[in-house]
Formats: structure tokens, C-alpha cells, sequence
């Protein structure tokens, strides 16, 4: 083997650590990456103290505060905001509650053929991309939809529901697209609570909600908390979904941020909302990771 | 622990009540309906959903075939993952292999900021580049991709990669060295194989990402560059037929494709880091 030198004489470098120059050498894409990463949002957020020159579409070169007191001042874009963090809470919520018992049974179920069978469900749409599944929800929820034409044959209902173009058929989709997520995360922490602990508490008696409500769900705290945090996240970040399922007529941050680029053509005022729903993602991701911590100290205890 | 000598219950303890079950059933069928949907569809003859179809056809595959802005949409998408895809596995071996094993103190800040992309909005990382490339004049439209996307898909490759990395022995590497490897064939021969379903569970979630995103590229893209989503978000805006439920069923059977390959390298476990 060519690869084969003499066998080295000597102390031979720790593997534990690297050499400062190697690793330098070793992390230079990764710091030439992260610098691009910087100077992008350091120069979006430059830019969202500008101003657009009047009439043009140029951009000034002085310093405002113009695009954040607008913010401030149109009530529009804070009710936008606000929209855009209630509608993910919902997503959160209804997320969880599908998602819990979901990750329960895949946890739970003894058959490994069974529990693939179920991952393979999961990761399917996780991976299948969001043109996917709106294009299948919008075909699904239409007017003459498979949904409501089988509403209105189970006589149901009379008239079709309307789920695109308003909220509802925005939260089915997001819900949709989040369960996936919500559910893989809580598996784990769910097969961490010994089973001993649930079966002790039903020889002396529980009942299954008893079970659920006092043992499971509480050992299982920190990893919901988590599967929130996950989850709200995705919900703040939503784009696509809302763009095609609302029509135009509801809309979230993103939708508000794409607009301005692309319909009004002002880039200061783009980079200040832009800027503004960063500043509020990392905040919730803090609030989040500090519930995390408050919910692991409650655990241990 | 259950070992035939247990008492016998009246029921079983631990099982799944069958509520929970059936509870579990629905929501399956609910994250399934609308793929299986999407294949029905895409064979439907008229260019209307209507329940039964009038007749089967493929004529959508065709027309989706015949188009030219999907046929260079699917193009550039496919490039874009042919380059992106490498390039985030290779920087993802590099950065989790010099996160972990160089011990300095900005290795977590560091680490934070390669995962800090996951949960910013995608449309700011879009906006954020998009104003940065106007700025340093940098129009090429692919490059522009190339950059935007290997920063998207980094923190996939980091954290796969990683969750390899951390079990692995430095002592195995230091007996190699010791039997006369190099340091070079002493990560092809003894790190790779060990990392290898870090990186092919990386690699999925990148392609499958570089396939799929819209909020990033839609700041990025001209329309001579619209990859594949692009194209596809503009086709729904204007029409309304099956072609997207043909281009849809198409990326079904490469993601069940996948998912095997997910099964068979990885397990579908550790590929969701359950374990």
C-alpha cells in the first residue's frame, strides 16, 4: 500500500486537538461563508435607514429613521405583524395537539414494519417541497374541491365552504405543513419516559388520562416546549403558503415584505419590515429557548 | 422484564388505547391524502377537477415536457443542486471537524451563527442578499444562488454531520497515524466511513431544500434564472390545470426514492434524529 509510510518516531500530534494552523486552513470556507452571511444583513439593514429618493429609484445616501416611524405610524403594518405572530400561534397550537398523539403512537408502537410504515408518512411530506403540497391544497380546498364535493355528497353541508382566499385553508396548509416537524421532535423525549413509570401507575389505578396528564405530558415538557419553538418559527417564516392559499386577501409578514420590493418598489421601507420581523423571530427563538431551560429545571425536579 | 411470569392484567399497560389510535390513523391519512391526491390528479383527463374523472390521460406530463420554462427551470434547479450539494457536505465535514475537535472559544458563536439561518425568516435571507449583491455589484444570477443557498443548507450538513462527528474516537485516528497513515488517508480510510450517513442525510436535506425553496431565490432569480419553483409558483398564478399535479407527482416519486435511500443508509430514525 502506497498510502503506508514508515512508521512514525516520536510523539505524534494529539487528535484530540488540531493544530491552530490547520484548523484556520480547515475553517476558512466556513468563515468566508459567514462573512458573506454578515455583510448581507449588515448591509439590509444599512439600507433600511435610507430613504428612496422621491419620484426615482434611487436611494438616498444619508441617514433616516424615516421607514421605522412609518412603521410605527401606518397602524397597518403593526396589525400585520400582530396577524402574523397570532395566526402562528395557532398553527403552534392545533400543530401540537395533532402532532402529540401522532409522535405518541409512532413512539409507542412495538412493530418496527408498522413505525417505518409511519416515519415513511411523516417524512414524505417534509421532504416532498412546499409547491407540492399548497398546489395540492388549493386543487383540495377549491369551491368544487374534492373536500367540499365530498361535504356536499355526505350532505354535509349545502353550499360549498369557502377555505381559499381567508384564513382558514392559510392555517389547514401551515398546520399541514408543521405536523411533520412538531411530531418528529416530540418523539424522541416521548420514548424517554420509562415505561415502567406509565405501567406503575396503571397497576395501582390510573386511568390513561390520569397517566397522560400527571406522568407523560410532564416528563415530556421540555421536548413540547421545543416542538413549539420549532414550529412557531416555521409558522413566522411563512411565505409561500400564504401567497397562494390567501389570494391577496390575507396576508403575513413575508407576503407584506415581498410586496414592497415588488409592487411599490421601495427597498428602504422592504429592509425596515424585514429588519423588524428579524428582530422579533430571534426574540421569540430567546423567549423559547429560556422556556426550554425553565421547563428542563421543572423536569429534574 | 415481561417475561411470561408477569401477572396477568386486564389491560395491557403501555399499549395504545384504541382512541389514540384511530386518532393516529386520521392524522396519517391526513398527511397523506393530499399526496395521493396529487397522483390521482395528475392523470385527470379535463383540465378541471370533477369527481369521477371524466377519462385518464397524460397528457399534463406532456405538456409539463413541452414547456420551455419548466424544462430550464428544472434545469437550473438540477445544476444549482449539483453544485450546492457538494459544496455544503464538503464546508459541513470541514466546519463540524474544526467545530468540534478545534477546541477555541468562538467554536459555539461560530456554530450559532452557521445555524442561525434555520430559524431567520426566509425572506430576509433573501432580502439581505439580494441588497448585498446589488451593492457589491455582483449580478451573476447563479453565483448569486449558489452563494444564498450553500448558506441555507449549511446548518443541515453541519448538524447531520456533527451528530456523527461527536462519537467518534480520536484514538482510532491516532493509531492510524501511529501505523504510518497519513494524515490525509487516515480521514478517507477512518473518519469518512463513520460520518457516512451524517453526510448522506445531509445531502438529502439539501437537495431536497435546493429543490424546493421560494422564499430565498424568489430575490435572487431573474427571469431568464427561475429554477424550477419559480417557475412553478408563476404557472399556478396563471393557469389552472394539472401540469403542476404531473411536475408534483414526479417529485413524490423522487422523494419515496429517497426516503428508501434514507432507510437503507441512514434508518429513518437517525435521519430525524429521534434516537
Amino acid at each position: 500500500m502506497s498510502a503506508l509510510k514508515k512508521p512514525r518516531r516520536g510523539p505524534v500530534s494529539d487528535f484530540k486537538t488540531i493544530p491552530t494552523r490547520s484548523l484556520v486552513l480547515i475553517l476558512l470556507p466556513t468563515l468566508v461563508i459567514i462573512a458573506f452571511f454578515l455583510a448581507s444583513y449588515g448591509s439590509f439593514i444599512i439600507l433600511s435607514f435610507r430613504e428612496m429618493v422621491p419620484g426615482t429609484s434611487q436611494v438616498t445616501g444619508n441617514w433616516s429613521f424615516g421607514s421605522y416611524r412609518r412603521f410605527f405610524r401606518d397602524t397597518v403594518y403593526p396589525y400585520f405583524m400582530f396577524q402574523t405572530l397570532l395566526r402562528a400561534a395557532q398553527v403552534t397550537v392545533i400543530g401540537l395537539l395533532l402532532a402529540y398523539p401522532l409522535a405518541y403512537c409512532v413512539a409507542r408502537t412495538a412493530s418496527k414494519t408498522l413505525r417505518q410504515l409511519m416515519m415513511g408518512a411523516m417524512i414524505i411530506p417534509l421532504l416532498v417541497g412546499g409547491i407540492t403540497i399548497v398546489y395540492a391544497w388549493m386543487v383540495l380546498l377549491g369551491n368544487v374541491g374534492l373536500i367540499n364535493t365530498a361535504l356536499k355528497a355526505l350532505g354535509i353541508v349545502k353550499t360549498s365552504i369557502h377555505f381559499l382566499y381567508n384564513w382558514t385553508g392559510v392555517i389547514i396548509c401551515l398546520v399541514y405543513f408543521v405536523i411533520p416537524y412538531a411530531a418528529f421532535s416530540l418523539i424522541g423525549p416521548i420514548r424517554n419516559v420509562p415505561r415502567t413509570l406509565e405501567e406503575a401507575a396503571v397497576n395501582m389505578g390510573a386511568s390513561r388520562l390520569t397517566v397522560f396528564r400527571r406522568i407523560v405530558f410532564p416528563l415530556t415538557l421540555p421536548g413540547v416546549v421545543e416542538a413549539a419553538s420549532l414550529t412557531y418559527s416555521l409558522g413566522l417564516s411563512a411565505f409561500l403558503f400564504p401567497m397562494m392559499l390567501g389570494g391577496g386577501r390575507v396576508k403575513m409578514m413575508s407576503n407584506i415584505i415581498y410586496e414592497t420590493i415588488y409592487i411599490t418598489f421601495d427597498f428602504p421601507f422592504a429592509g425596515t419590515l424585514a429588519a423588524i420581523l428579524l428582530v422579533v423571530s430571534i426574540f421569540v427563538v430567546t423567549v423559547m429557548t429560556r422556556l426550554q431551560r425553565l421547563a428542563r429545571r421543572v423536569y429534574n425536579e | 422484564m415481561n417475561k411470561g411470569s408477569a401477572p396477568k392484567l386486564t389491560r395491557e399497560p403501555g399499549a395504545l388505547g384504541w382512541p389514540l389510535g384511530l386518532m393516529a390513523a386520521l392524522i396519517i391519512a391526513f398527511l397523506i391524502l393530499p399526496v395521493l391526491f396529487v397522483i390521482f390528479y395528475s392523470f385527470n383527463e379535463s383540465a378541471y377537477f370533477h369527481f369521477p374523472p371524466t377519462g385518464l390521460s397524460l397528457r399534463w406530463y406532456a405538456n409539463f415536457f413541452r414547456l420551455h420554462y419548466f424544462r430550464s427551470g428544472a434545469l437550473i434547479s438540477l445544476a444549482l443542486a449539483a453544485v450546492v450539494t457538494p459544496l455544503s457536505v464538503a464546508m459541513g465535514v470541514a466546519a463540524s471537524y474544526g467545530l468540534i475537535r478545534g477546541k477555541f472559544r468562538a467554536a459555539a458563536f461560530i456554530n450559532a451563527l452557521l445555524m442561525s439561518p434555520i430559524i431567520i425568516p426566509g425572506v430576509v435571507t433573501g432580502i439581505a442578499f439580494m441588497t448585498m449583491f446589488k451593492l457589491i455589484g455582483f449580478t451573476w444570477s447563479f453565483g448569486n444562488l449558489v452563494i444564498a443557498m450553500t448558506l441555507i443548507c449549511l446548518p443541515y450538513t453541519v448538524r447531520t454531520i456533527s451528530a456523527n462527528m461527536h462519537g467518534l474516537n480520536p484514538n482510532t485516528e491516532e493509531a492510524a497515524v501511529n501505523l504510518g497513515a497519513s494524515r490525509w488517508t487516515t480521514f478517507r480510510r477512518v473518519v469518512l466511513p463513520q460520518i457516512r450517513p451524517g453526510i448522506v442525510g445531509g445531502m438529502i436535506f439539501v437537495f431536497a431544500t435546493v429543490l424546493d425553496d421560494v422564499s430565498v431565490v424568489v430575490f435572487l432569480t431573474s427571469y431568464k434564472t427561475s429554477t424550477l419553483s419559480i417557475a412553478a409558483m408563476g404557472y399556478i398564478r396563471n393557469k389552472d390545470d394539472p401540469t403542476i399535479a404531473a411536475m408534483a407527482t414526479m417529485l413524490i416519486a423522487l422523494t419515496i426514492v429517497l426516503v428508501f435511500v434514507i432507510q437503507r443508509v441512514v434508518g429513518l430514525e437517525k435521519f430525524m434524529s429521534v434516537e
